[in-house]
């Protein structure tokens, strides 16, 4: 609302000699042109595949589709080096994966792989799927046992980046993997140790859960996480996310629930996917077991 | 005589808040007593046959009043009409 006045007098046409004048105040409805919205950034959803026994890596990618999905996205983890990509578990996926494999840095930094991953990087389809990319994805424990240094994990990281980058691949992304509690306060860690430069990095991703024997809300789970990706001024993703079903859930509508606050939490934020972790690690069984909790995360899937 | 100043006794427009294009009716009264109609009558009389017309009346205003008002928002104001005492003007919000 703009607010104006309008003067107005009496005049005498012939002598011109004028009244006092009266004020009155009035208000015109301002024309606000709302900023256009910002665009929808949909994020890819989907899981790590857990295998059951005996099952071979497309026969689980085929029931997590069935069950969890369609998966827009697949998470697929070599402990050491990465299968040559022609007929491994990434390739078959034939739809954009978050790939991870290790060395250790020390090996790395004397160049003992240096040929290989050059090798790697350069066969990565380009034309076809967008590849993330991680190298050595939480170190941190790793570097707190003394496994190898902070140092030597960011320079042998900057190694690995750039093979990737001499790829020239356009969908190819380097994508740090940290844990999410690393930002946590509590775990006195630096975020800084972990990160190898701006230059080198493309994609933050973290590894998020929900505290064991509870539903925590996602803000708490992944809130300090993607304010420091948001710091860093750079693209962020779950790279793997979930909650333990509690044992007072039985019918598993609360892990449902918690699901589809996931999603809610993140339709307000622009990650650029997320992933659940389908399995189960050590005792730790983070599946999504039950029907509603396996449709609350399918409905994101396919809504993504 | 002397002039005598016109006086406005009241200004008000018909609302308070106005969309944009919508228009605005300020009315405003007042007077000046300098202010006069007159009338003239008039006929014409033939000087040979001395026949009359009808008798003509028209009226003329001494000292007549009009309205001026200027505006903020450099809205032009238009003058719609005169009853009496009461003028009413009109702009586009």
């Amino acid at each position: 609302m703009a607010n104006y006045t309008v003067t107005v007098r009496l005049r005498n046409r012939a002598s011109g000699a004028q009244s006092d004048p009266v004020t009155v105040n009035y208000g015109v409805d301002t024309v606000v042109v709302d900023p256009p919205p910002p665009p929808v950034v949909t994020p890819l959803v989907g899981s790590s595949i857990g295998l059951n026994t005996g099952e071979t890596w497309t026969q689980g990618l085929t029931r997590h589709d069935t069950t969890v999905g369609p998966l827009d996205i697949v998470r697929v983890f070599y402990p050491g080096a990465p299968d040559p990509w022609t007929g491994s578990k990434a390739a078959q996926c034939n739809r954009p994966v978050v790939v991870s494999f290790k060395y250790t840095p020390v090996d790395i930094n004397a160049g003992k792989y240096d040929a290989f991953l050059t090798s790697w990087f350069a066969s990565l389809p380009k034309n076809t799927y967008k590849i993330w990319w991680s190298y050595y994805h939480e170190p941190e424990d790793n570097i707190e046992a003394g496994a190898f240094t902070a140092a030597q994990y960011r320079s042998a990281w900057r190694r690995v980046a750039g093979f990737a980058r001499a790829a020239s691949n356009p969908n190819l992304f380097n994508t740090l993997i940290l844990m999410g509690y690393t930002v946590n306060p509590a775990s006195g860690r630096n975020f800084a140790d972990y990160y190898p430069g701006n230059d080198v990095v493309d994609v933050i991703g973290w590894d998020a859960y929900s505290a064991i024997g509870k539903y925590d809300s996602p803000s708490t789970v992944y809130g300090a996480a993607i304010a420091k990706a948001k710091a860093q001024g750079k693209p962020w993703a779950i790279c793997e996310t979930g909650a333990m079903k509690l044992s007072s859930d039985a019918t598993g509508s609360g892990h449902a629930s918690w699901v589809s606050s996931v999603r809610t939490y993140m339709g307000t934020e622009t990650p650029v996917f997320v992933i659940y972790w389908n399995q189960i690690i050590d005792t730790k069984d983070y599946r999504l077991s039950t029907a509603p909790a396996q449709k609350a995360w399918s409905d994101y899937c396919k809504a993504a | 005589m002397a002039d005598t100043l016109p006086v406005i006794t009241s200004a008000s427009l018909n609302k308070s808040n106005y969309a944009v294009g919508e228009d605005m009716i300020l009315t405003v009264t007042g007077n000046d007593p300098d202010e006069e109609v007159i009338e003239v009558t008039v006929a014409l009389r033939s000087k040979g046959s001395g026949a009359t017309s009808e008798l003509q009346t028209l009226t003329a205003t001494i000292d007549e009043l009009e309205p001026v008002a200027s505006d903020s928002g450099s809205r032009p104001w238009t003058t719609l009409s005169r009853v009496g005492d009461s003028f009413t003007l009109k702009a586009t919000a």
